[in-house]
């Protein structure tokens, strides 16, 4: 048929409907009321799919919402788009079936093999290929609202499909612990705003949404930019993540702020044209961004290279979904300090996991620099007397949600009690715990911040014991992985000792990493003593001697 | 590929367009089908005049849509028979077709032309259609589009009594058990449109279909599968409970039968379906003219439901303390029923 030739031929009815044609492999993700399996199809050949298995019977209320996702995401139709070969129950269960996407997805392909960020031609490939799905969605009238490098998935030709409808949410993520759960119970949160089904709303009703809604995506998609080209999220210190490595690896990210900010001879350099795209999806109003549409003509996808590009340059020796999975699961469990259902969460991939809040909070904010190609902090100070309050109490709000762990909270918050005015106060995040070193980071930023304008000494001092102490705390937990796996030599089996030599390596890394960070430390704290010299030197308003006793 | 296909040809008058749409919907007669070139030459030209037509109706972006075009097109569809045209070659048009004939379906619909709704009139004029659409939810093809085709006519209470009272509506008590979680989902969205979106119209069919109606609702309550179970005791509470319903209700908490449905749901294994299914039970134990063999069931089985209920609970806030206050109501009646003297036998 005529169609045909623009989107993939449906034919669910050739997938079968009952789980005794399906073979499980193994698993390749897993969630709080979800798994994803990695599967055969007996009748077909045994050919390899996805199935996302949902118990039904976690989710409290009716079924509504599943059933408006599954056949939201049945009625669309395109290459570049995950669909669902099937669905059906399986007792309290909802099985979907869905292409088997052998590379995963590109937040585990940066995580696994490109820990600084894809390649530039690679990117490009990565986003026309997402914006393709984005415009034909956006045309369709839908929103995706959760454009990140965890729902982009790649199979093992390098052909890109954009995942995560509520359903499909987040399958193929390593990393994704109770997070994904948590994800897609947003997701159907923000479906549930809806009336109706999107795309069967009135024109009027889908014409509203141009101003605002469609341009959230293009955001998400420059945000999306900046994590491929760095691997990782901008501002990835914000939500924390409790997965042992990704915390270590990702702390103290303001220290590499830092250092770009001094113009580090090591900075990676980008096209111009590509810091000219992400700047434009960046733009912090919505109806300056450009559409989905307008963007793939951007002169930064000309000559853009195809999925075979993909395939040679960033698959290769790329180790199988399930090793990955299977490897990620091994370090979760070893991780000591997992705090009941939030402290397991894997948000890493999108340091994202209170969504749409936390795209708000990006947008209201941060500046991108398209300079440096980052976004830059709206420090409190900067901002208006109002506006500090309301991101004052974001920060608190999401230490509260985020942990009940009672952990460090104590010498910042005696530090910055002393004679901080509310305002100007990044120490609203008194209860941190550990976990919420990331948070530490923007107060130490902010402190540093201030203490350039000649005050709050103490708020700083107090940050930086503080960092100091997590990094402390940091090395400990390194130690006592390290001794755990050095004692665990009478673990069953061969693979548990391949794992071991793996997570040798990682730890060895993480060593190194670990040394750097102190370094950096270090050079924070001379930066410190340099300000507090320049403090007293201009003699500014009370220097005192009893900071922080430091250990 | 371009979007701007349909732009060349766009005929001059709404008269002349239907009359096209029309022209290329016959051509799709049985010669041309068995003629496979003819055929697909055919779904592209009907393709192309549903693309156009979603764009008169919606605008394209840059050109707002004429409200008097809008009322002239809908009109023009009836008088030349479009719309049956429409839904019996349904199942031959490409994906993309289909999908622009949902939208403008809902749309054109909803127009009024001069005072009535010309194509509400139409259809209910030829209520046959409305069966063809219910049956297409054999068809796993169409079965998403026509599903969404039936729930605008639902809207209508004139459209929604026809399909309540037809033939058809026995097969959605089918439809909501498909193996394709798709299309049984859709279906059973249309079957609790059908209950739920005019209280009038269904407490009237209820009514008088008392029993054909309950029959078939008791196989749903007792499936084996999870969700038919679990959405068909949501749904009774949904709408047996509304005010429209409170005869039907009332009959219904008199019946032994249906009193023993929601006992074994009440034990079910999953704690949705208790939930869920305590809502409707508590009516049955809260009745004050309970049937002497649902006072004999409660006596007998008392303790054994007093601890089921003690271990239910709700979730948390508001509605679970209201839960809370209910299941004292029903323990304490539950109690009170069982010390009662004259309910030995």
């Amino acid at each position: 048929m005529a169609h045909e030739e623009r989107e993939e031929p449906r034919k669910p009815q050739q997938f079968p409907l009952d789980a005794g044609s399906y073979k499980i492999v193994g698993e390749i993700g897993a969630g709080v009321s979800a798994v994803v399996y990695k599967a055969l199809c007996l009748p077909m050949g045994s050919v390899e799919v996805a199935i996302k298995s949902i118990d039904l019977d976690r989710s409290r209320t009716d079924l509504d919402s599943i059933r408006r996702e599954t056949k939201t995401l049945s009625l669309l139709s395109h290459p570049n788009i995950l669909n669902a070969h099937c669905s059906f129950t399986v007792d309290h269960r909802l099985w979907v079936v869905m292409p088997f996407m052998s590379a995963g997805s590109a937040h585990s392909i940066m995580a696994s093999s490109f820990p600084e960020g894809l390649p530039e031609p690679c990117i490009a490939v990565i986003l026309r290929e997402t914006l393709n799905a984005l415009s034909y969605l956006h045309n369709q009238g839908h929103l995706h609202r959760d454009i990140k490098a965890g729902n982009i998935l790649v199979d093992a030709g390098g052909a890109v499909k954009l995942a995560d409808f509520g359903v499909s949410a987040l399958i193929y993520e390593p990393g994704s612990g109770q997070g994904s759960s948590t994800s897609s119970s947003t997701s159907s949160l923000m479906l549930a705003n809806f009336t109706g089904t999107p795309y069967w709303m009135a024109p009027e009703v889908i014409h509203s949404h141009n101003g605002y809604g469609f341009k959230a995506d293009i955001w998400s998609l420059g945000i999306t930019a900046l994590e491929l080209a760095h691997g990782r999220p901008p501002l990835s210190h914000l939500p924390p993540s409790a997965s042992l490595l990704m915390k270590i690896t990702k702390r103290f990210r303001f220290s590499d702020y830092e250092k770009h900010k001094k113009d580090d001879p090591v900075r990676r350099k980008f096209s111009k044209s590509f810091k000219d795209m992400v700047a434009s999806c960046l733009c912090q109003d919505p109806s300056k961004r450009p559409t989905a549409e307008k963007l793939l003509k951007h002169s930064f996808f000309k000559n853009c290279k195809g999925a075979e590009f993909l395939a040679r340059h960033i698959l290769k020796g790329l180790p199988s979904v399930e090793d990955r999975h299977r490897q990620a699961k091994l370090l979760r469990s070893l991780s000591m300090n997992k705090s009941g259902e939030d402290g397991g969460e894997e948000d890493a991939e999108s340091g994202d996991p209170e969504g749409q809040s936390d795209k708000h909070r990006r947008i209201s904010g941060w500046n991108f620099n398209e300079e440096g190609f980052e976004l830059d902090p709206v420090f409190p100070n900067e901002v208006a007397l109002g506006d500090s309050s309301a991101r004052q109490a974001s920060f608190e709000g999401e230490g509260m949600d985020r942990d009940n762990v009672a952990g460090s909270k104590g010498p910042f918050e005696s530090a910055s009690c002393t004679d901080q005015s509310s305002t100007s106060s990044p120490a609203g995040a008194t209860n941190e715990s550990e976990d919420e070193c990331s948070d530490h980071q923007g107060s130490v930023l902010a402190a540093i911040h201030n203490a350039a304008r000649g005050f709050d000494k103490e708020v700083m001092m107090g940050s930086l014991a503080l960092l100091k102490r997590s990094l402390e705390d940091e090395l400990q937990k390194v130690n006592s992985l390290m001794s755990l796996l050095g004692g665990g030599g009478d673990q069953r089996g061969v693979e548990i000792a391949n794992r071991e030599e793996q997570l040798v390596q990682v730890i060895d890394k993480l060593k190194a990493k670990l040394e750097s960070e102190k370094k950096k430390n270090f050079e924070l704290e001379r930066e410190l003593e340099c300000l507090q010299h320049r403090i007293s030197g201009t003699g500014g308003e009370t220097v005192t001697d009893d900071a922080p006793v430091r250990d | 590929m371009s979007f701007s296909f349909f732009r060349p040809s766009r005929p001059k008058t709404t008269q002349e367009f239907v009359k096209a749409v029309k022209d290329s919907l016959m051509a799709l007669d049985t010669k041309t089908i068995v003629e496979v070139k003819a055929l697909e030459k055919a779904l592209e030209e009907v393709e192309k005049n549903f693309a156009t037509m979603r764009c008169m109706i919606s605008g394209d972006g840059e050109v707002e849509p004429n409200v008097d075009q809008i009322s002239q097109l809908a009109f023009e569809i009836c008088k030349e028979d479009v719309i049956t045209l429409i839904i019996h070659n349904l199942h031959i048009l490409g994906w993309e077709a289909r999908k622009d004939l949902v939208y403008c379906w809902a749309i054109l619909l909803k127009q009024k032309v001069g005072s009535t709704y010309c194509c509400v009139e139409y259809v209910e004029n030829h209520f046959e259609l409305l069966d063809s659409l219910v049956v297409s939810y054999d068809n796993k093809d169409i079965a998403l589009n026509c599903g969404n085709m039936l729930r605008e006519c639902i809207k209508f209470p004139t459209l929604a009594k026809y399909i309540l009272e037809s033939a058809s509506f026995e097969l959605f008590f089918k439809f909501v058990e498909l193996p394709n979680f798709d299309v049984a989902s859709d279906a059973f969205t249309t079957f609790k449109d059908l209950l739920t979106k005019h209280g009038d119209v269904v407490a009237e069919y209820l009514n008088i279909h008392y029993d054909e109606f309950f029959n078939l609702y008791e196989k749903l309550l007792t499936s084996a599968n999870y969700v038919t179970k679990r959405q068909s005791v949501k749904l009774l509470s949904d709408f047996l409970l509304e005010p429209p319903n409170s005869q039907i209700m009332k009959r219904y908490i008199l019946e032994v039968r249906y009193f023993k449905v929601m006992m074994t749901l009440l034990k079910d294994s999953s704690k949705n379906i208790q939930m869920t299914a305590f809502h409707i039970f508590k009516v049955f134990v809260a009745n004050p003219n309970k049937p002497l063999e649902i006072k004999v069931i409660l006596s007998k089985n008392h303790e054994k439901l007093v601890s089921l209920l003690h271990d239910l609970s709700g979730g948390k806030g508001a509605d679970d303390e209201q839960f809370e206050e209910e299941k004292d109501i029903i323990i304490k009646e539950i109690e009170r029923v069982s010390h009662l003297p004259n309910l030995e036998h």
